[in-house]
């Protein structure tokens, strides 16, 4: 489902990633861990396209990710550490937007119901800028709900939300591999779910260097 | 085609809801106006002859500042990587802004000119003539100021060097908009042609300098 392979990428005069390589099979969840600023954003950004690795490559379902253009919004899910909610909409006309963005189709009853799951039924009229942290974290992962994608990419998906929303998320997750999906996600928190694998990335070097030392062990 | 309405769409749908926008364009436009009289004095016939170069050395700078909202909203919610990773194309994202920015800018600038020129002594056919430049010329205007703002937030704001980077590709539209070109001895037609000309310039580079800066913000 995703392969990366042998990437090298150099961001801001630093090098993050050097030879780094995975693959992420159907039914498989992977952890990207490590301290902050190793690069745990820069590596979920290049598996989505935004940022191109100088060296290597991200395959997904066996395509170049640059080579999905349009295709990209039903090969994966990418939700970014930024909400990506826009302050002066509902939550409704967000959600809205983004469903004409993806091109999704959804059904009033499904709607209401999935609203239901983070409990912002009673908040959709509400402006993103009347709510507090958790829960705009909580609009952007009803996404979730609503991807008929198989691949997940989640960067920090449990920061800033309460115990209980954090068991339904990993309810959610859990269930989506069961239906044959994967995610790859990363967090500095201790989460119980049950791992594929879990990888740390480490700080290589602070100035830009060719020469080649892993910064990433796999456990 | 159908990413480019969807976006162009998203765009408009984000002016009308963010009427603020469009508000502060116009405060911005009169009352820069009122100091500008206020400055040169009641003499009827200097303020008639400096009518039309008021008028566009006012709008370019009221552009340039409503721009940077267009634009760094996205960036800081994240919808503008969230546009790249669903796929849309650096192109169909930057052309979508331009449009949407000429679209609702001209309105305002509709009635916002005539009743400027209240305060100037001009004939009614003049004011026709300085409205049908405006709009021809508004395109161009829009496509440098949209592309001043993206280079803006990719100087992490560095309003000096994007005002000394964008300044000269103002210059053209300003010399054949406001009626300097009496200097070349060029007829009014030839002056239409020009206007339209430095648009069909201004088109493929801003597009292809858009999409460059667009990828760059991501680093």
């Amino acid at each position: 489902m995703l392969e990366v392979n042998s990437i090298y990428l150099y961001r801001n005069k630093r090098q993050i990633f050097n030879n780094f390589t995975l693959n992420l099979k159907n039914k498989e969840i992977i952890l990207i861990t490590g301290d902050n600023g190793v690069g745990k954003t820069s590596l979920l950004d290049s598996i989505s396209g935004l940022i191109e690795p100088q060296r290597g490559s991200v395959k997904i379902n066996g395509f170049h990710v640059s080579e999905l253009g349009e295709r990209k919004k039903k090969s994966f899910l990418y939700l970014p550490h930024k909400n990506c909610l826009k302050e002066n909409l509902t939550i409704n006309e967000n959600l809205e937007s983004w469903f004409e963005l993806t091109g999704l189709k959804v059904k009033y009853e499904d709607y209401q119901n999935k609203l239901k799951t983070f409990n912002l039924s009673n908040l959709q009229d509400k402006f993103i800028n009347k709510l507090s942290h958790g829960q705009k974290k909580k609009v952007s992962l009803t996404k979730l709900l609503f991807s008929n994608t198989k691949l997940w990419l989640l960067d920090e998906p449990f920061n800033g939300i309460d115990i209980k929303s954090s068991d339904i998320l990993k309810k959610i997750m859990h269930n989506h591999l069961m239906d044959g999906g994967s995610i790859l996600f990363s967090s500095h928190l201790q989460s119980n779910i049950k791992l594929t694998k879990k990888v740390i990335l480490k700080k290589v070097t602070n100035k830009l260097t060719s020469k080649s030392i892993d910064n990433w062990e796999l456990l | 085609m159908s990413n480019f309405i969807k976006l162009l769409k998203r765009e408009i749908n984000l002016i009308i809801k963010n009427s603020r926008s469009l508000m502060s364009y116009s405060s911005f436009f009169l009352i820069s106006l009122i100091l500008f009289i206020f400055a040169i004095g009641p003499d009827e016939e200097i303020l008639s002859s400096l009518y039309r170069p008021i008028l566009w050395i006012i709008m370019i700078f009221a552009l340039i500042a409503i721009s940077e909202t267009f634009v760094f909203d996205d960036f800081a919610d994240g919808s503008l990587s969230e546009l790249q990773f669903l796929g849309y194309s650096e192109i169909s994202i930057f052309l979508a802004k331009c449009f949407a920015m000429s679209f609702s800018l001209l309105f305002p600038n509709l009635f916002l000119i005539p009743i400027s020129s209240i305060f100037f002594d001009i004939t009614l056919i003049f004011l026709i003539d300085t409205i049908f430049l405006i709009i021809i010329s508004f395109p161009t205007l829009s496509l440098i100021s949209v592309l001043s703002a993206l280079i803006s937030l990719q100087m992490k704001r560095n309003k000096f060097i994007q005002f000394i980077l964008i300044m000269p590709f103002f210059i053209p539209v300003i010399i054949f908009g406001t009626g300097t070109n009496f200097l070349f001895n060029i007829d009014n037609e030839f002056k239409i042609l020009i206007l339209i000309s430095l648009f069909l310039i201004t088109l493929p580079l801003s597009i292809i300098l858009g999409k460059l800066v667009i990828k760059e913000i991501n680093y």
